[in-house]
Parts: C-alpha cells; sequence; structure tokens
C-alpha cells in the first residue's frame, strides 16, 4: 500500500558522492512479495489513476495539456531557439542519491530522435535494501531554453497516486565539452505548491543502460557482428551497425558483460535441434548474469537450429516466469556473408532483442495487454519485411532505415519500468505504450454497445467482492459480442483503484480458454450479463483493507471499438467489533483466497485455508463471513474430489450429501435449486436451471455481498448441488 | 507423393487443427497456439499426392477450409475469424 509518496514532503536533498558518468551499477533488486509483480499494468495505471481519481478543480498555470489533443503521438521538434554549439545537449540519463528515495530521470527534448518526454524510475531506500517503488512519465512537455538553463515542465502520470503530480526540470547549460549539469527535478501539486525536488547528478548520455551478453553454439563458428546498411539499398542514411549500434541509435546503451560461453550441441538433446524449453535451460546454465529477478541484462544466443526447423531464423523463447531474459537467432538459415545475408542476420538479432524489451510485431500491436491499433506498414525492426503490405520486401528494405518507430522508441525509452525490464511484466503486457487513451473515456463512441457495472454498495471487511456486469447494444441494428462476458475467458477487464491509489487490473487466478461464442445484441437479443469473481486472483486479495475503490470495466468489441463502463464506487467497511476483525482475519490467506475462487477443494496444499474456514465456522458461527466459508466448504462436500498421487494413482473422495446440505442450509435454498431440475433431461438444461434458480433466490436469501459471490459462481454450484452428472 | 510443410501461423489458441487429404485424416494436433514471439503455432510435415486438395480445419472453431495445393509450402492463419490457406513456392520465415 502506498502511504508514502516520493513527490512529496521530502526534506532538503542530500548529494553524495558522485556517480561515474557512463557506468552504471547492475542495481540489485529484491523480488516484489507474494510472488507477484507490485508493478502496475502501464496502460491500467496511466489511465486509471487519473480517470478514477477524484476530480480537481484548481486551475493550472500551464493548463492540463490532454494527451488526446496531440497531433499523433506528438513527435514535435524543439522550437528554434538558435543554440549555440558550444553548449552540450542536455538530454540523457540523470541519478540522485540519498534516502528515502532516489530517482533515475530521463530527459528526452534534444537527443537523437527526440521524443519530447521526460520519464523517471523512483526507488525507496530502506537501510541496505533499495526496492523499485514506481514510474513517472510526461507525455506533453514544456521547454524553455535559454543560454544558460533548460527548463522543462509538465503534468506527469505516474504508477501511484502522486500528492505532487506536475514536474518541472531544470539543467544547466554546459560547455561542450564539460561534464553534463546535473538537473533538479522538482514536484508540484496540481495547485502549484512545491513537493518534492531531487538534484540529479548526469549518468550518461543514454536513456537506458542494459548489460548485452552473447553465447554461441558450438557449431556457430562466426556469429553476427555488424553490417554496413549503404551496401544495399535503404531507407536510411549509411552506417555500420551492430545490435548495440542499432540501440544505442534507439537510446539504450547495450554494455558488453558477462562471460562468453561456447555451448555444446550435446545440450539440444538427442535430436540435435533446440526447444524452447532447451534453450531456456541452456540460458539458466549459461547466461552469466541470469537471476531470478528483473533486471537490466539480457542474453542474445547465436545457436543453430530449432526444432521447428529452417524457417524460424530467431526467437524470444523466454516465455515462463520472469521472462524476456534471452533470445536465440538460428544459423541454419542466417549464417554466410553476403550483404544479403548479413542484413538480414542484423534484422533478425535486433528483432529479437526488441522482444526481449517488450514490443510485440508491427502487425500485432491490437495483441498486447491492453492492446493498440496494428501498425502493418511500419518501417521498423518489428515488422516481417515480407510481410510489408505496400510492395513486399523489396519495398521494405528500400525504405526502411534501420530503425523502431516513433511509438516502439516511445516504449523502450519511457514505458514504466516493469513494462520494459527484462524479467518485468511477462511478454506482451504493458508491451504497447503508446496510448494512455485506453481507459479514458473516449472523445467519440460510435461502438454501438454499453457496458455497465454495478455491485453492492459496500462490503464486509473479508466478503468475497463479486460485482455485476451488463453489455448492451444502443444500436440495434446488431452488434457481435462474445458470449462470455468473463475476465477469465479473457473477454472482459475490471480495473481496481485502491483506497491508496494503487491501481491494478484484475487478473484471474486461471483463464478459462473456450471457444470464442459470438452472441448479436440486437432487438432480439439487447444485453448480456454476467456477475465476476474479482476478490482474489494473480496478484493476492484485490481488496485487502477497509476503504473507497474505484473499478472501471472494459470490453474490446469484434470491430477494435473500446467501450468502457461507468465507474463503481465500492466500499470496503472498516470492522466494527473485534469479532469482525478476527473473523475477518480468517479469510485472508492465499490457501482461502484460492478457495473461495475455486469453491472449495480438497487439495492438501490448502488443507490451512480449510482450517481457517473451520475455525471461522466454530469460533464466530452467527457472522456474515461464516456463511462464506460453509458455502465454499458445502459446495466442495456436494461434489466428487478426484485426487491423483505421486505414482498416478487416482484417489476419488465421493460426494458428502448430508454434509454439504447441512453446511449450506440457510446459504443456498437447495431445496428450490432440486425443484428447477423439473422435468428436464439433458445436464446442460439441468444445470441451467438450477443455477439461474440459486441466482433468483440468493437475493432474497442472504447479505448483497454474499448474494453477488453466489451469482458470481452459480455455475459451479449447481454442477455440484443438482445431483445431475453425466 | 510429395513434401509439404503446413506452418500454423497467427491466430490459434488452445485450438485442435486437422489436415485431410482425399477424406483421409493426415495429421492432427491439440492445444496449439501461437507463440507471438515467433507467430508460429506449429508446423506439419506431410507427404501428400501431387496435386491433392487438402483440407485444413479447426473443431475447435468450426472453422474449415481447402485449397488444392501444388506447391512445397502451405501457410496458414486465422484473421478475420476466417482460415485462410496461402500456398507457397518460399519456405515460410518466422523470426
Amino acid at each position: 500500500m502506498v502511504d508514502i509518496d516520493p513527490t512529496t514532503g521530502l526534506a532538503e536533498p542530500e548529494l553524495h558522492a558522485e556517480h561515474e558518468e557512463g557506468g552504471v551499477a547492475l542495481e540489485v533488486m529484491p523480488p516484489h512479495e507474494n510472488g507477484a509483480s507490485a508493478a502496475v499494468d502501464e496502460e491500467t495505471a496511466v489511465a486509471i489513476a487519473s480517470a478514477l481519481a477524484p476530480t480537481i478543480d484548481e486551475p493550472t498555470e500551464t493548463g492540463d495539456i490532454d494527451v488526446s489533443t496531440l497531433s499523433g503521438l506528438g513527435i514535435h521538434p524543439l522550437p528554434k531557439i538558435p543554440l549555440p554549439l558550444v553548449k552540450r545537449r542536455v538530454a540523457g540519463r540523470y541519478r540522485s542519491a540519498g534516502a528515502p528515495f532516489q530517482v533515475e530521470l530521463r530527459v528526452d527534448v534534444d537527443g537523437p530522435r527526440p521524443t519530447m518526454r521526460v520519464s523517471a524510475d523512483y526507488y525507496s531506500i530502506s537501510g541496505g535494501t533499495i526496492n523499485y517503488f514506481g514510474s513517472m512519465r510526461v507525455d506533453a512537455v514544456s521547454v524553455a531554453v535559454s543560454p544558460t538553463v533548460v527548463t522543462i515542465t509538465g503534468l506527469g502520470v505516474y504508477t501511484w497516486s502522486a500528492g505532487a503530480p506536475r514536474v518541472k526540470v531544470t539543467i544547466p547549460r554546459m560547455p561542450i565539452f564539460s561534464r553534463g549539469g546535473a538537473a533538479t527535478l522538482q514536484h508540484l501539486t496540481l495547485a502549484g505548491t512545491p513537493g518534492a525536488t531531487y538534484i540529479c547528478k548526469f549518468v550518461s548520455p543514454f536513456l537506458r543502460s542494459v548489460l548485452f551478453e552473447q553465447d554461441r553454439q558450438d557449431t556457430v563458428p562466426a556469429p553476427f557482428v555488424s553490417y554496413n546498411t549503404g551496401s544495399l539499398p535503404s531507407g536510411g542514411p549509411a552506417r555500420t551497425l551492430s545490435v548495440a549500434g542499432a540501440y544505442a541509435e534507439a537510446g539504450v546503451e547495450m554494455q558488453t558483460a558477462g562471460v562468453t560461453d561456447v555451448v555444446n550441441t550435446t545440450e539440444t538433446g538427442a535430436n540435435g535441434t533446440w526447444s524452447d524449453a532447451e534453450l531456456h535451460a541452456a540460458m539458466v546454465r549459461h547466461f552469466s548474469l541470469w537471476r531470478d529477478i528483473p533486471q537490466w541484462a539480457v542474453w542474445l544466443f547465436h545457436a543453430q537450429l530449432h526444432d521447428l526447423g529452417p524457417g524460424l531464423y530467431g526467437i524470444m523463447f523466454d516465455q515462463v516466469g520472469r521472462q524476456r531474459q534471452g533470445a536465440a537467432v538460428f544459423y541454419q538459415s542466417l549464417a554466410g556473408t553476403t550483404a544479403d545475408q548479413q542484413r538480414l542476420q542484423l534484422y533478425t538479432t535486433t528483432h529479437e532483442i526488441g522482444h526481449c524489451f517488450n514490443l510485440l510485431h508491427s502487425w500485432q500491436k491490437s495483441l498486447a495487454i491492453p492492446p493498440l491499433p496494428d501498425r502493418p506498414n511500419a518501417l521498423s525492426w518489428m515488422n516481417y519485411p515480407w510481410r510489408y503490405p505496400l510492395g513486399g520486401a523489396g519495398a521494405f528494405w528500400n525504405a526502411f532505415p534501420f530503425q523502431f518507430d516513433d511509438q516502439e522508441l516511445i516504449h523502450i525509452r519511457h514505458a514504466f519500468r516493469d513494462a520494459v525490464i527484462m524479467g518485468g511484466n511477462p511478454f506482451r503486457v504493458g508491451s504497447a505504450l503508446e496510448d494512455p487513451e485506453g481507459w479514458r473515456d473516449p472523445i467519440e463512441d460510435n461502438s454501438g454497445l454499453k457496458l455497465e457495472l454495478r455491485a453492492p454498495r459496500s462490503f464486509t471487511f473479508g466478503s468475497p467482492v463479486s460485482v455485476d456486469l451488463e453489455l448492451s447494444a444502443t444500436d440495434m441494428r446488431g452488434r457481435r459480442v462474445p458470449q462470455r462476458l468473463r475476465p477469465r475467458n479473457g473477454n472482459v477487464e475490471i480495473a481496481i483503484r485502491q483506497p491508496a491509489g494503487r491501481v491494478l487490473v484484475y487478473k484471474p487466478l486461471l483463464h478459462q480458454c473456450a471457444v470464442d461464442d459470438m452472441v448479436i445484441l440486437d432487438v432480439d437479443t439487447p444485453g448480456i450479463s454476467e456477475t465476476a469473481f474479482v476478490h482474489y486472483g494473480q496478484d493476492g486479495f484485490y481488496f485487502e483493507t477497509p476503504g473507497l475503490y474505484r473499478l472501471r470495466a472494459r470490453i474490446i468489441a469484434a470491430d477494435g471499438s473500446i467501450v468502457l463502463s461507468n465507474i463503481l464506487e465500492v466500499r470496503v467497511q472498516s470492522p466494527v467489533t473485534r469479532e469482525d476483525d478476527e473473523a475477518a482475519d480468517l479469510m485472508f490467506g492465499d490457501e482461502q483466497g484460492t478457495l473461495m475462487y475455486l469453491m472449495g477443494s480438497d487439495f492438501d496444499q490448502l488443507q490451512a485455508g480449510n482450517e481457517a474456514f473451520s475455525d471461522l465456522q466454530s469460533r464466530f458461527p452467527a457472522h456474515p463471513l461464516a456463511a462464506v466459508a460453509r458455502l465454499v466448504q458445502g459446495v466442495n462436500a456436494a461434489r466428487e474430489f478426484k485426487q491423483v498421487g505421486a505414482d498416478n494413482s487416482v484417489t476419488v473422495r465421493q460426494p458428502k450429501p448430508e454434509e454439504a446440505d447441512k453446511l449450506l442450509k440457510g446459504v443456498v435454498d437447495l431445496a428450490a435449486a432440486r425443484r428447477a431440475v423439473g422435468k428436464k433431461k439433458d445436464l446442460e438444461s439441468i444445470r441451467k436451471a438450477v443455477a439461474t434458480e440459486i441466482r433468483d433466490t440468493a437475493r432474497a436469501k442472504v447479505d448483497p455481498d454474499l448474494a453477488a459471490y453466489i451469482k458470481a459462481r452459480r455455475r459451479e454450484i449447481a454442477v455440484e448441488v443438482s445431483g445431475a452428472t453425466e | 507423393m510429395r513434401p509439404l510443410q503446413i506452418d500454423f501461423e497467427d491466430g490459434f489458441s488452445g485450438d485442435t487443427v486437422v489436415i485431410r487429404a482425399d477424406g483421409r485424416e493426415l495429421w492432427r494436433e491439440d492445444d496449439v497456439t501461437t507463440n507471438l514471439a515467433a507467430s508460429v503455432a506449429t508446423i506439419a510435415r506431410l507427404e501428400v499426392p501431387v496435386g491433392t486438395q487438402v483440407e485444413v480445419s479447426v473443431p475447435t472453431r468450426q472453422l474449415t477450409a481447402t485449397e488444392r495445393v501444388e506447391t512445397p509450402y502451405l501457410e496458414v492463419e486465422i484473421a478475420g475469424g476466417k482460415l485462410v490457406l496461402r500456398p507457397s513456392r518460399e519456405l515460410p520465415r518466422h523470426l
């Protein structure tokens, strides 16, 4: 929870020993707690943090520059103020020292291909440990240049709810042969009241620095080194480019590091070719910098051949655990010294490392989480030349300037840390920085759809939070939408702003892969509805403290329209009595969260959760939370449960209907549910009827927040209590 | 008989894919999912009669398409809700 804020209320900044220019130590960041990334999906943080925050009425002196008014992505050149040639650029990376926070600041207003942004990562210092705190970015800067100083101002977007979100960066203009001057980063409230100030010493003209290790397979004697882009027609100036050079042009310093290894072909196993799993194992074994934490370090493996054959030129294979730390290129097809072959080697190596920076292919930006429009015409490292729609490979190479496109540049340089850093977000998550509009109200909505989010106004602390979703057509000519409106099918996202300002997108514990049946919303079927359990998922508990939460849901319609719901306020009540507090305490534990998600389980590793639920029922039988425990354990008792042993033997625990009935009495109207079976014969109809009955009777029978949970899980409950089996 | 390589590329997610020729099932794979880091899901390598009509189906999405294949390669993708087959004389490339 955020109860400290690096933008507000710091004492006078302390100056420490100078950083060596150009040298960047590898920062050791302890793993995030709870096994889940503490970082926030950038799209959500950027837009929800502002969209869900209480409205601010105070005017600002510079004006809030709405990103949506920027033309395209706003690559605006600096005003043409005559800059004497004797002054050095201010672009680059700066770092503050001291405690309790340190800042790494990136200034991008006058270097090569400036994106006219500043961004920063904040680190909290606690004793001998440094922890990543969050990131900031200013997408629309104002730049004032005088003979002696450059002043950059703008409104920042943050991964937390910053109390002083406006920034003013002041950098002295230094003679060209001098060291860069220190940047002063001052935060201000929206009203202009000064917040925290950091003195950031100049570190490097590069905006990022990554340790880069390369190894080769023993059958690859000559890995790629460099290619002269003038050897064949191209769209840019002729120069000699290596992978490091390509990234240097993007503002990233690729520092050769680690120990170079020659990897024996025996590590491929019997078939002599690499699977993704074998590549991952080779990385762990040979990448001397590999660690199971996010870090600015990447491995490129020059290998011979992948299991998929000679058509696979390269792959970012690391999509397990802490992802994006390594990539491989394959010389069965790439090897050679002709200009074509060297050009393809440069392209493939730079492309694969681009995936490590969390870049998707140009025509697949819509597959980012959250999505953006595809850019199949992009003249970028991340396209396939042979897929270029405007004339194929020949036309692509003739026009390609050997660079990333503008939006990719912004991502590499200024995305929130975890969306870029190797080992940060999984591949695809946060891979499309460019448009923070994804969670803000659109300027124009012709989607023909309306999404509504509803829930009880308040929940008992510890009670599972579930919300109602309704998607309806506003255009009765018909709109095609997915039939299943559930986070676990990936059809709807729900962003949650917690009381302290942290923003998360609900990630279900399990993703349910299902055929995407579509339904047409029209006069005959005006809407579909669903209730979603959002209390516990991959990030743990989303409602783990009392307070006011703000939620917003989003779907991507079949035509690509982004349909946003209303902003829903939900309050989690504070415990009133000691009993409330102790009962709630028994509901919070990963085992309990998992049991609520699964509607119970016999799995022995969840035993602690079952014990807590039993304890809750015996100590506080009349407490509303005890009803949740009875529901979860009652549904589990009603089911047949199979366990597979280590020797693959299967043990079947038979349903315990009497125990189930006893637990579920007063929570689920079993008699009504069983009456709903009626004369139905087929399983699907029976379960559907029982689920409907459970949903309808829950409203009358139990507290509203428990009723919401029962609605969210009615199908799972119906499967177990209907008595119908296949 | 001639070799035919079929590259299943973009658009697959936990799907079953089946290849038939002359009504006979030649190849089937379950849980086929596109690896977005390479735009390829799986590759089938078969021997088929020259000029045969190849049918590719994705029963998990009720999609089927056929193509009389006279090239050594066939690229398959799901795009816009449809199964698209593209014969190719050149080895499909992925990176």
